[in-house]
């Protein structure tokens, strides 16, 4: 392969890692509890993607292409962990895997969408949010910054995403008119 | 779907839920598609919060980085969390894309090629240039090295050296940091003492290596990464299953993309100044060039060189990289030494053999060339001849490394420069010969 060509390989498998990775990200992180973990095995799908990109059939989403590489990362993150049974079966893996696929068209508007509603909510849950996923604390340790308790702070983040959930929502329809 | 069952997922999400209920409430939504759909849509959420807050994080930080009066503090541990993910995407993409990602330090000169022979290409913003002089200021981007016996001597401006040699890439950068991406072929690192918070840290596709202040070596192989550590201590992540191992000074370890295999360091063997390689009965290691098929060695042809036409200058060769070997050997030049190889050429055509050299102490040691002209070659009946060459019949390939007595030798290479003579080797030897 020469420079140029290979130059265009290299943009286009990044160009569409951009893209899938927040769903690979997504899928990941549902199916591997610790953080830690999942990241290292999102770094390990990314690795796989780059060394088998000359695999990929462009005709298919490459979306799917990646979920379905992450599929087995994450049954060899189990197998490493010696689990006796799969957190997620493999069906549930490919069940959840198809339906990142479908809402992959609305990604970067959903993104955008959740950066506005973030803007548009109380301080307080704001604090939460930031304490939970910037710092990666526990609920336990989100409840102490707060001086609340861990119950009542799942309760709290619940309804927190409810409502940007629905805030999303309703930006996407208000798009769409 | 009800309320506590949402809740759940959110639970389970959040990595609250005990693994025996998360795998219960996995097995209870497995087919029902709304419970699915909900699971999909809330992932997606969680990650896109994930994903939105580190980086108005990372934005905040730099915001208090450019007002010192509004600075936030936080704790290095959570600071150190809260930029991992960045980071981690930064690696992959580096890795994906070997194009340019420390989009910060583009501008900045972070090293001088003090050092090259053969065909050099740097990439600047995308575009290759082969015309470098020695000397000159590289910002950061894309070095590759194309040919076995080419090499490029590189330094920061801290006085750390780097040497890149053979078929190799780098991508490399500095930012307060020194990161590297080697995605392929062997560097040779001389690493001034770096601040423990930033190592210098240098990827392959299979290993990540962090590196206070050292000497080493490292090649990226199609399936694993070898170390070879000479001075100081590096550590090595496997990035397959993310575990580490320190390498201690005198020792190699090999990070492969299997993570089946143990992850361990060895000791490296103290020089050779005789060593022999018999293709005949053993099949020659993958990395080496050639085609090995367990009786003999065959030349496979090598890009040599890249004219500025960008036209490539093939060669036809066989390496044997010592340095590749697992654990690395060390084979010492010592100025008695002879460079022996037993052959057959279906055209008596002139060779060429070059060593490819590292000093004792780590550091790039240079390149020899020595030909030996078709018609010193004395076939017997069935067309093979043995070849010596004395150590003092080598002659540099850069002024700075005049002689390789007393270096280590990381590849030897014999070729018949750009003629096919389906040149076959059975073996190779090294042998210090005091008669001489």
């Amino acid at each position: 392969m020469n420079h140029e060509s290979e130059i265009e390989t290299r943009e286009r498998l990044t160009r569409l890692w951009r893209e899938a990775e927040p769903s690979v990200q997504a899928y990941v992180f549902a199916a591997v509890r610790s953080v830690q973990d999942a990241e290292d095995v999102v770094q390990q799908v990314a690795l796989t993607v780059a060394r088998r990109f000359d695999e990929y059939d462009g005709a298919r989403p490459f979306v799917a292409w990646a979920l379905w590489l992450a599929k087995s990362r994450v049954i060899d993150h189990y197998r490493r962990q010696e689990r006796e049974k799969l957190v997620f079966s493999e069906a549930l893996l490919e069940q959840l895997a198809e339906a990142l696929v479908q809402r992959q068209p609305q990604r970067s508007a959903r993104q955008e969408a959740l950066e506005r509603c973030i803007e548009k909510l109380p301080a307080k849950s704001r604090q939460l949010l930031e304490l939970r996923y910037e710092e990666d604390a526990s609920m336990e340790r989100v409840a102490e910054a707060v001086q609340s308790t861990a119950a009542s702070v799942r309760v709290l983040l619940f309804r927190i995403r409810n409502l940007l959930a629905e805030c999303v929502q309703s930006q996407l329809s208000k798009e769409v008119l | 779907m009800n309320d506590t069952e949402r809740q759940l997922i959110d639970l389970m999400l959040d990595g609250a839920l005990p693994e025996v209920e998360c795998a219960n409430l996995m097995a209870q939504i497995e087919g029902d598609a709304e419970a699915v759909a909900y699971l999909a849509d809330r992932a997606l959420l969680h990650s896109d919060l994930r994903h939105s807050l580190k980086r108005r994080e990372v934005r905040q930080w730099a915001t208090a980085a450019a007002s010192p009066q509004t600075k936030r503090v936080v704790s290095p541990a959570s600071r150190w969390f809260a930029w991992r993910p960045p980071m981690a995407a930064a690696a992959v993409l580096a890795l994906l894309a070997a194009g340019w990602f420390w989009v910060g330090s583009r501008e900045v000169r972070v090293l001088a090629l003090v050092d090259a022979s053969g065909t050099i290409s740097w990439s600047e913003d995308g575009k290759w240039r082969t015309d470098l002089a020695i000397g000159e200021q590289l910002k950061a981007g894309t070095i590759e090295t194309v040919g076995e016996a080419t090499s490029a001597s590189l330094r920061f401006r801290d006085g750390t050296m780097l040497n890149l040699s053979g078929d190799s890439e780098l991508s490399f950068s500095e930012n307060g940091q020194k990161l590297l991406v080697l995605r392929k072929g062997s560097l040779s690192a001389q690493v001034k003492p770096q601040p423990k918070d930033k190592p210098m840290l240098v990827r392959t596709a299979s290993a990540e290596a962090r590196v206070v202040g050292t000497v080493f070596n490292l090649a990226a192989r199609s399936e694993d990464t070898l170390l070879k550590v000479d001075e100081g201590l590096v550590n090595l992540k496997r990035l397959a299953d993310g575990s580490t191992i320190d390498v201690p000074a005198k020792s190699s370890a090999v990070a492969s993309l299997d993570s089946g295999l143990k992850l361990n360091s060895t000791t490296t063997p103290e020089p050779l100044a005789d060593w022999r390689f018999d293709f005949t009965h053993t099949m020659a290691p993958r990395d080496w060039r050639g085609f090995s098929d367990g009786a003999c060695m065959m030349a496979r042809p090598y890009v040599a060189s890249r004219k500025a036409s960008g036209e490539v200058v093939t060669h036809f060769g066989i390496s044997v990289r010592t340095a590749q070997l697992v654990p690395p050997l060390s084979l010492m030049v010592r100025d008695k030494s002879v460079i022996r190889y037993r052959l057959k050429q279906t055209q008596n055509k002139s060779l060429q053999i070059m060593l490819l050299t590292s000093k004792t102490s780590g550091g790039y040691g240079g390149n020899f060339e020595a030909r030996v002209d078709g018609s010193e070659l004395k076939p017997d009946a069935d067309g093979w001849c043995d070849v010596a060459v004395p150590v003092s019949a080598f002659k540099p390939l850069s002024p700075k490394h005049l002689s390789p007595v007393g270096n280590i030798i990381t590849s030897a290479l014999i070729s018949s420069l750009q003629t096919d003579t389906k040149l076959t080797v059975v073996r190779f030897e090294l042998k210090s010969e005091p008669g001489l």
